[in-house]
This record gives structure tokens, sequence and C-alpha cells, in this order.
């Protein structure tokens, strides 16, 4: 496909090619959705950063309710004011972990630490809460207001997952319970 | 010191766990030195003690020392060995589920090497949950990359000696450590290359590396080329993965048919081709309406099988092309191809879907963590799949509510009823239109071609139409009749309605085929000479192909969809329609059932097929896109697709069964086809290896053929393959056990932590009298009841045999543990604080056990606090560090005592119950420090 006219070199889509599980044509296409974001930053230097609100601009990341968890997990910035800010690299990890030939285990891990909210290296009732607020979003649907119900998915999904009753999912713990549900597959993957 | 449970497996999931496996390793470190250093800490520990038991004799501020004293005890403990194994010993998971513990280990010991896959060697459980150790890493390691990278390679290197991409691929870690690893992967081959200069080895290793290269690059080039990516893309990016799977399916189908055209066309067409036998009737010319019907001009063509010879074909010289046998041959070859795909799929989706996964389980988790598809990308199906998701758990709340309230009887049975009645309803119904298919086939056809004289396709599409009709009409009552049910899951609504859809559908092309095969039916229909019945046959699946598909293009996508968006435009009550996966996907199945039903009779209907699934995707893609909504229940897309798959199994072996009756025992026509004048189509085969047995020159071929045919042969297959079953059957079982025990045993350990937990808060918050271990209380009834059986006999001594003693459960089960009693097991005689206090116990059993421990000297036994050991360690990961790294700075400083350890012990535990002012007489000496 149209390596030639790429301005990633040969060295680095070889590199990339044997670091992810995309293609060079579909490394190029990345590339060129990346390049669109910002082409004034990425002219200057390929592994420039970009907010990771500006991935809103792409249609896939559009309406995902997780992105931001997405950029926080992702990114490898150190600066403290731009911490979800993501390069290429990074950009390419991420659809690395949602491509379609990514396995089972590499998935699981990313998605613990995407729905691993507060950061506490559990996945506890609180990051629950906050998953299914994100997923249930209320726009014109019908709210999930009732805290009683919240609470009621709450207590299922521990009952279901928490095979060691703390009230938590540890990451083993986590993927364990969503290489039972067979859904997992098909819906955590981006396609390109 | 051999009763840890197996590390490996208890290297499950659980934090607790982690806890306990770190502690373990620290243990088996310390075991390595303990014959030196050992004895060392104890003399250390003793002359520390004295020191400690200056803050117990203050009587002013007793809770606060107490927490001092309990952290230098706590100390102690630490440092000795023996006190972690006697809090390991104390969990719930190795006391209280001892036997469960056991058990696990006892699957594995019996089951041999059948089970050492089920307990993961080192390697494949890194791989599938992930090493522990590169996930804390990448966890906790904020920075040092390097360390990290260098740490990640050398684990790999560990587990299978290369690092290939593929496993470079799969760790989760970002961009810039996979750089690192990758360029220590090749410096590392680099130097592997230079030292090894095996020639053997680089040529082996050279080979397994281009393999590798070209495995990799033909999957990506195979992943690249996929047809119809990019509709399939859109379209679950408007409608979610279960449209998607519909179109999978599609797209499934259609690939798997043009091998199959290949096959037939290519060994049976191409070579009747090449030397065309004469037209019976040269006059009949192609009018156009053949593409319908199918007959007339089409009947002397290479797409039916009363067209192909019975000789051989010789038009290149010197090749001898035996038709009959090319025509069995290759429609074997076809249903080989199709079984073979089709065990595959079913099989896999089977396993994943079905067997991995617990099925009803697994509801929340799964609505919660799997609900938003990342795939999508359209607003209106992003707001729309909000609106489900919400729904949707509102949903299996209530149902799960539903589920606990049973139904009363009297509804019960109303249900029972109403479902015996709609059984019999559709049974009935099913068996009409059986009937009138056999009838129309039977007596109508000939009334109605007569009374339609003028219209010949009229005629011969009748039936066809017919079936088309009932198939488009009656799905829409059977799905109203099921719903009417009033079953409790909607999942099992659909499963009932899609079964009588099949059922229905299957059961009308039987009785056109019993109707085919049948000597006396066949006679009323094709009582002209000439004819040729399965030239017929084949005709009549070509209609019922052809007009199925005008009927689903037709009505049930221009009319149900496009008119019905019409429609919404006039009447804003009207919604678009949703696409009907179900319904769909069974239309494929169908179709599909037609080609594997036909192919024996028309080797070319596999071209028509084609060409019907290449057309129906694009029409149901467009229709799909412009005409439907998104379905407001949410598709377990990868269920039904098990589902689905079994189904096309299902017909797929019904139709394969046909064949062969049609194959082995029915006469073929006399004058027609590749068989002529043979009694079954199968004397063909048999008749060619008559001859290439009595040919002197292929002997062997005639050997071979005779062994594979011999009774004993086929009979020691039949013995390897139920052999094979059983093993498989029983080694699954063993594997549902074992999980199950993994399962306890995970539970214990989450206990374990619970009780962990308890017992450092308690510490910390100096209560640790007054709610002391509420979670030992289970533990202590496990206790009781042994000491019950065994209470006469005197409990061995604890720190004689160490390594012995508890390798019996009886034994450590009727070892009662001063540390697992309950405040409120006990009487206390003395109140007043600052006090040590003297308690007896409640229990007259425990009391009787507590004073058979304590007449023998030896088991006077060190204190130590176990919740703060485990409690910090559970806390930070820190504590786990410095204990490891505690261990290590043990093994340095190693002058070598000789006394014994056990005289070091009691030296040791007599020291400390000598802190308190009590009479040594008495039977059970409690220290505050410990509750």
């Amino acid at each position: 496909m149209g390596s030639t006219n790429s301005r990633l070199s040969k060295e680095q889509l070889s590199e990339y090619t044997d670091l992810t599980y995309f293609t060079v044509g579909e490394i190029n296409e990345l590339f060129k959705k990346f390049e669109s974001l910002d082409k004034q930053r990425l002219r200057e230097n390929i592994q420039n950063r970009i907010p990771g609100a500006k991935l809103r601009e792409l249609p896939e990341f559009k309406h995902n309710p997780f992105l931001h968890r997405l950029c926080a997990v992702f990114s490898t910035s150190d600066d403290d004011d731009a911490e979800d800010s993501l390069n290429f690299d990074d950009f390419l990890d991420m659809m690395n972990a949602l491509s379609d030939q990514a396995p089972f285990s590499l998935k699981a891990k990313y998605a613990f630490q995407i729905f691993d909210c507060n950061q506490n290296g559990y996945v506890d009732k609180e990051d629950v809460l906050e998953i299914i607020k994100h997923i249930t979003k209320k726009r014109d649907g019908i709210p999930l207001t009732s805290k009683y119900l919240f609470h009621k998915l709450i207590t299922n999904v521990m009952l279901e997952a928490d095979l060691d009753q703390d009230d938590m999912l540890g990451p083993a713990e986590f993927e364990h319970v969503l290489s039972k549900s067979p859904d997992f597959m098909s819906s955590f993957r981006i396609r390109l | 010191m051999n009763r840890y449970v197996k590390p490996n497996i208890l290297h499950i999931m659980s934090d607790s766990d982690n806890i306990l496996h770190s502690l373990d390793e620290t243990l088996k470190q310390e075991e390595l030195m303990f014959g030196l250093d050992h004895v060392n800490d104890d003399t250390e520990q003793i002359s520390e003690v004295p020191r400690n038991s200056s803050y117990v004799g203050e009587p002013s501020q007793p809770y606060n020392e107490q927490s001092t004293l309990v952290g230098n005890r706590m100390k102690t403990v630490k440092e000795t060995s023996y006190g972690l194994e006697d809090i390991l010993m104390e969990m719930p998971s190795r006391t209280l589920g001892r036997r469960r513990g056991r058990f696990i280990e006892d699957v594995v010991a019996s089951g041999r090497q059948d089970y050492n896959t089920g307990t993961f060697s080192r390697s494949t459980y890194s791989r599938r949950f992930g090493s522990n150790r590169r996930h804390r890493k990448i966890t906790e390691v904020g920075g040092g990359d390097e360390e990290l990278a260098d740490e990640i390679f050398k684990e790999i290197i560990e587990d299978n000696k290369e690092v290939d991409n593929e496993e470079i691929r799969a760790i989760a870690v970002n961009m810039e450590i996979k750089r690192k690893i990758r360029r220590q992967a090749f410096t590392n081959r680099e130097t592997k290359k230079k030292n090894k200069i095996g020639c053997w080895w680089m040529f082996r290793h050279n080979m397994s590396l281009k393999f590798r290269h070209f495995k990799e690059d033909t999957r990506k080039m195979f992943a690249s080329a996929k047809l119809w990516d990019y509709h399939l893309k859109q379209v679950e990016g408007n409608f979610g993965s279960g449209v998607h799977s519909y179109f999978t399916f599609l797209r499934g189908l259609f690939l798997l048919s043009i091998p199959s055209f290949i096959l037939s066309f290519s060994f049976i067409s191409i070579p009747q081709l090449l030397d065309p036998p004469a037209r019976n009737d040269p006059n009949v010319k192609f009018t156009g309406e053949e593409l319908i019907t199918g007959a007339n001009w089409f009947t002397e063509t290479i797409m039916y099988y009363g067209y192909y010879t019975n000789g051989t074909i010789q038009t290149i010289p010197g090749s001898m092309y035996k038709m009959p046998l090319a025509y069995l041959l290759a429609t074997a070859g076809y249903f080989l191809l199709c079984l073979l795909w089709l065990v595959k799929s079913t099989a896999t989706s089977f396993r994943r879907n079905y067997i991995e996964a617990k099925e009803d389980e697994s509801d929340f988790i799964s609505k919660v963590f799997c609900a938003w598809d990342f795939g999508i990308t359209s607003e209106d199906a992003s707001k729309l799949q909000h609106t489900m998701i919400s729904t949707e758990l509102k949903e299996i709340l209530a149902e799960k509510r539903r589920h606990k309230e049973s139904r009363s009887s009297s509804k019960k049975c109303k249900v029972f009823l109403y479902r015996l009645v709609t059984w019999m309803l559709y049974l009935a119904i099913t068996g009409g239109c059986m009937a009138l298919v056999y009838f129309v086939n039977k007596e109508l056809l000939n009334k109605i071609k007569d009374s339609l004289e003028g219209i010949v396709v009229l005629q011969q599409i009748s039936l066809a139409l017919i079936i088309s009709a009932i198939n488009l009409v009656m799905p829409i009552f059977i799905n109203l009749m099921t719903h009417w049910e009033d079953y409790k899951y909607p999942r099992h609504e659909m499963y009932i309605a899609v079964f009588r859809n099949f059922l229905l559908k299957l059961g009308m092309l039987a009785v056109i085929c019993a109707f085919w095969t049948d000597d006396d039916l066949k006679s009323t229909q094709t009582n002209q000479s000439g004819s040729c019945w399965e030239t017929d046959l084949g005709q009549e699946i070509y209609r019922l192909v052809i007009i199925d598909f005008l009927f689903t293009i037709i009505f049930a996508t221009f009319c149900a969809e496009f008119i019905r968006k019409l429609l919404t435009k006039c009447i804003p009550k009207l919604k678009l329609a949703e696409f009907s996966i179900v319904n769909n996907v069974m239309d494929l199945i169908y179709g599909q059932t037609l080609c594997w039903i036909g192919i024996y009779f028309s080797p070319l209907l596999s071209l028509i097929i084609i060409l019907k699934y290449f057309i129906m995707f694009y029409i149901k893609k467009v229709s799909v896109m412009q005409n439907c909504r998104m379905s407001t229940q949410r598709w377990r897309a990868a269920q039904s697709q098990t589902l689905f798959n079994a189904f096309l199994l299902l017909s797929f072996l019904l139709c394969a069964a046909f064949l062969c009756v049609v194959v082995f025992l029915e006469t073929p026509s006399y004058d027609c086809g590749p068989y002529r004048g043979l009694n079954r189509s199968y004397d063909a085969i048999i008749i060619e290896f008559q001859r290439l047995a009595s040919d002197e020159s292929s002997y062997w071929f005639a050997f071979i053929m005779n062994v594979i045919s011999s009774v004993w042969f086929l009979y020691s297959i039949v013995v390897i393959l139920s052999t094979a079953v059983v093993l498989v059957r029983s080694r699954s079982i063993g594997y549902h056990k074992f999980a199950k025990a993994l399962r306890e045993q995970i539970s214990l350990e989450g206990q374990d932590k619970a009780l962990l937990l308890q017992w450092l808060r308690d510490v910390s918050t100096n209560h640790g009298q007054s709610s002391g271990g509420q979670h030992v209380v289970p533990l202590l009834k496990r206790h009781r009841d042994s000491i019950h059986s065994t209470s006469t006999s005197a409990p061995p001594s604890r720190h004689n045999s160490m390594s012995h003693e508890f390798q019996r459960e009886s034994d450590i089960l009727t070892y009662v543990d001063p540390q697992h009693l309950d405040a409120s097991h006990l009487k206390i005689s003395d109140g007043s604080p600052g006090k040590v206090r003297k308690r007896e116990h409640k229990d007259p059993l425990l009391h009787k056990a507590l004073v058979n421990q304590a007449k023998r000297p030896a088991t006077l036994y060190m204190e130590h606090n176990a919740g703060d050991v485990f409690g910090s360690a559970r806390q930070s990961p820190e504590v786990q560090n410095r204990s490891s790294s505690f261990s290590n700075s043990q093994r340095n400083n190693s002058p070598s005592t000789s006394s014994s350890n056990h005289d070091n012990r009691a030296a040791l535990a007599m020291s400390l119950a000598n802190q308190h002012p009590t009479e040594p007489s008495s039977p059970v000496y409690y220290d505050e420090g410990t509750f």
C-alpha cells in the first residue's frame, strides 16, 4: 500500500509491524488518522503529543464514553499538565490493544486498567458505579437514577465476579471474569 | 516443611494468595538457611525479650504499651519462620478448607499426566493469566523503563528460551519498553549466533525464524485481504455486533461455497464439457423462463445429474477420466470439506461460549463490563446503545427478582397447559404443512397442471411457490405463538422459536426428499419414459432456491423494510423495521440446506448459491443501512452464533444422511446420469475396486482396500474412537472437579484475607480484646468437632517434629491453637486491667484439649501476633519486599551456634511466658497482646 508517501521511515514501519498486530498498510492508515488531528504539530516531530480530548474528532472515539480512561491508560506522558496526551506510539499501543488480532490476555489487562477508574489497582464498587454511569449516560434514554438500582447492580456484579469476597476485583480476578463472558472479545475492539 | 499446598495451585486469582505466596517464598528462603542461621535468631530474640517485658509491667498505660509490645512481638514472629508457619496453618484455607485443599492435590496426583496441563506449568500459567510478577511490575514500577524491559525479557527467556514478535506484542506495556525488549531480543539472538557454533543449531534456528516470518506474513496478508471488510465495519459501526454477526455468517457461507464450486466445476463439469453428449431433443430452445423454472433447456445441460455420462472421457489422448467415479468422489470431497469447516467452527465457538463460560451466571458481568461496543461510530447508534444498556440493566434486575419469586402452582399449571396447547398446535401446523406439500406433490400437481394449461411456468413452480409462501408466513405465526407462551427469559423464547422454524422448514424439505426417493411415488410423477428422477429433484431444488431467494428479496427485504420506510413518512407512529437477525439467519441456513441437498443432483447449484449470496450481501447491506433501525434488544452475538452454527451443522448432517441413502440404497434412474444401469450409485466404486483388485499391477491397492474395508479395521477404529471419547470425557470431568476445587480454594483464601484484615484492624485499633477474631469462630466449630472425636489422644507436640506432624488432616484438626480462641469462649477470671488474666475455656471440649496440650511442656507455645504480620503484608507491597530483604540479611549474618532448635524454641517460649507474673502450672496462658 501507499508506503512511498508515508512519513514513517522503513525502519520505523518494520519496528511497528514487529511490535504490533498491524500490517504496514494499517500502520500508515493509522498514522494518517493520527496526523489529521494536528498536522502542524506532527510535521515538526512525529513523536509530538496530542491532547487526548482531541481524539474525539475521530469517528472511532467520538461517542466512546471511555475515551478519557483510554487516554489516561495509554498515555506515557510525564507532564502533569498533559497527563492524557498521546503520541503516535501511545496511539498505536491503544489501537493495538483494541485491534481484532490482539489476544484475550492483552485486551483483558488493558480493560482492567481502563475500568479501574480510581486507579487504586482494583476494580472496586466505586469503579463499577463509574462504569455503569458511563455506559448508561442519560441523554434521551431512560436514566438509571435510582440509587437503589445502582446499589443492586453493583452488589450483583460483585456477587458474580468477586471470587474471594473482598468486594473488589484484582487484575487476575477481573481477567478470569472476562474470560467467562464471550461478548468481551467482540465488544472490546475497534475495527480499522 | 512439605505442607504447603502446592504453590502453583494456589497461584489462582486472589490477592490474599499473593500475600501468602510471597510469604511462602520468604519461608522457603528461610528454610534454605534454616540449619545455620535460625539458631542465631532465636538467641538474639531471647536477649531482646526482657526489654519488652518492662513495658508490660506498667499498669498505667497498658493499651498503648500493648501495641508497642505487639510491634515487638510481631517482629519476633517475623524473625521466626515457625511463627509464619503457624499463622499459615491457621488460615481458613489451610485448616477449615484443608480437606478441600488436599482434594486439589489428590486430583492432581491421581490424574497423573492428564492433570499436568490442568495445574498450568509456569509458562502456560503466565501466558494465560499473565505473570504476576510482570503485572505487578507494570502497575507499580513507575520509572525505570530499562529495568522493567530487562525484567520482562528475562522472564520470557526463562519461560521459552526464545523471544519472538508474537510474544512481545502480547505484553501489556507501552511501546518504548517493547522496543527495548525487542532490541534486547535482537542482540541476544546475535550473541547466540556468535557463541553457538553448532551448524545444525544455526540451520534449525534460521529455518524456524523463517517459518515464523512466513506464518506471520501470511496471517497479515489474509487479515488485510478480508472480503467486504469495509462494509462489515460500516454495519458494525451503525448497528452493533449483533447485525454484524449476521453479515459475517453470510460471508462465511459465501466463502465456503467458493471452494465447493471450484471442486465440483473442475472435476465434474469441465470434463463433461470437453466431451458433450448429444441432446436427446435438439429442438428445445432457451427462452429465459428456465432461469426460474430450471427446466426445459436446462434439463440437458451440465446443470443436472441426468446429463452426465456413465462412460470415460478420453478427449485428451492417453487419459481415461471415469465420470461416475469423479462425480461421486467430488461430491464426497465437497461434503468432507463442509464437514471439516462446520465442525471446526462449531467446536471452537461452542468451546469458547458455552464450555469456558458458565452460561447463565455471567449476566451482570457481561452486561456491565462488556456492554459497551467499542466499535460503534455513529451517533444514533451510541445514543441507542446507552438507552439499550440502561433498559437492559433494569431488565436483568427485574429478571433476577422474577427468578427468585417462583411462580405459584396454579400459574405454573396454567403455563404448562398453555405450552402443551401451543406445542400441539405447532405440531399440528407442521404436520399440516408437510401433508400439504405431500398432497400437492402427489395429487394436486397434475390437476393444477391441467387447470393451468397455458402457463407452463406456473405449473412448474407451483410447489416451490407454496413452500416458500409457507416459509414466509409461518415464522410470523410461530414467533407470535412462542411469544404468548410467556417464557421467563427472552433468550429462551428465541431459542424455542428458532427451533420451531427450523423444524418446520426441514420437515417440508424432508417430505420432498422422501417423495422423490420413494419408488411408488416417483412413478406417479415420472410416468413418461426417458425421465430422470434425479434431474427432477434437482430442478425442484433449483426452483426452491430461486423462489426462496426472490421471496426473501421481494417480501422480506423490499416490502417489509423499504415499503415500511416509505410508510413511516406518512404514518409517524410507525417506526422503521428492526433487522431481525434470527429470521434472516434462519433463512440463510435454509438456503444452505437446499444447496447441500441439491448439490448431488445438480452440481452447478453451488454457482447459483454463490451468486445468490453475493447479491444478497449487497441488498441486505443497503437495506439495513437505509431502511432499518437498530434492534432495541441487545444481541448476545457470541452465544447465538454458536446456536446458528449448531443448526447449520445439524442440517448438514441430515442432508448428508439423505445423500448417503441416495448413494448407497436408492436405485438410480435407468437411462440417465453417470450411474445408469447400476443397482446403486455406490456400485460404481465397488466395480472400480474390483477391477483394481483383479489387476496384478495394483495388488497393493487391493490389499490396502481389503484391510480398510474389513470388519476388523472398522471395529478397531470404532474402539479407538470410543476409547478416546471416554478418555476425553473423564478428563473433562476431572477438569470440572479441579475447577470447582480451585474456586472453593479461592473463596477460602478470600476468607483468609478477610480474617487477616480483621486481625490487623483489631490490633491497630487496640480493641483486640473486645472484638478479637470473629472470623475464627467457624474455625473453632470445626475444631470442636474434631476434638470431640479424638480428644482422648493427646495431640502431638508441635515443635518436636515440625516437618512430620501435620501430614494427616486429623492432626491439624485436633490441635487447638490458643490463638484461635475467641474472647467469648473464655471465662475471664480476673477483670482488672494491667494484670495478665488467667482464662479458662468455657467450652469443656476445648478446655480438655487445652489441658491436654498444656500437660506437655514442649508444647509451650510461642506467642505471636498473626494479624499484624499478614495485615501489614497485605497493606503494602513494601512489607513484602522488606520481609524478603530481611531473609536476605538473615542469610548474611550467620554465625553458627550449636544448639538444637527445639531447645531454643522452648527457651524462647519460656522466656516469653516468664514475662508475666502468672502461675506456671495453670493450663493455658494468654497474653493480652494476642487479642
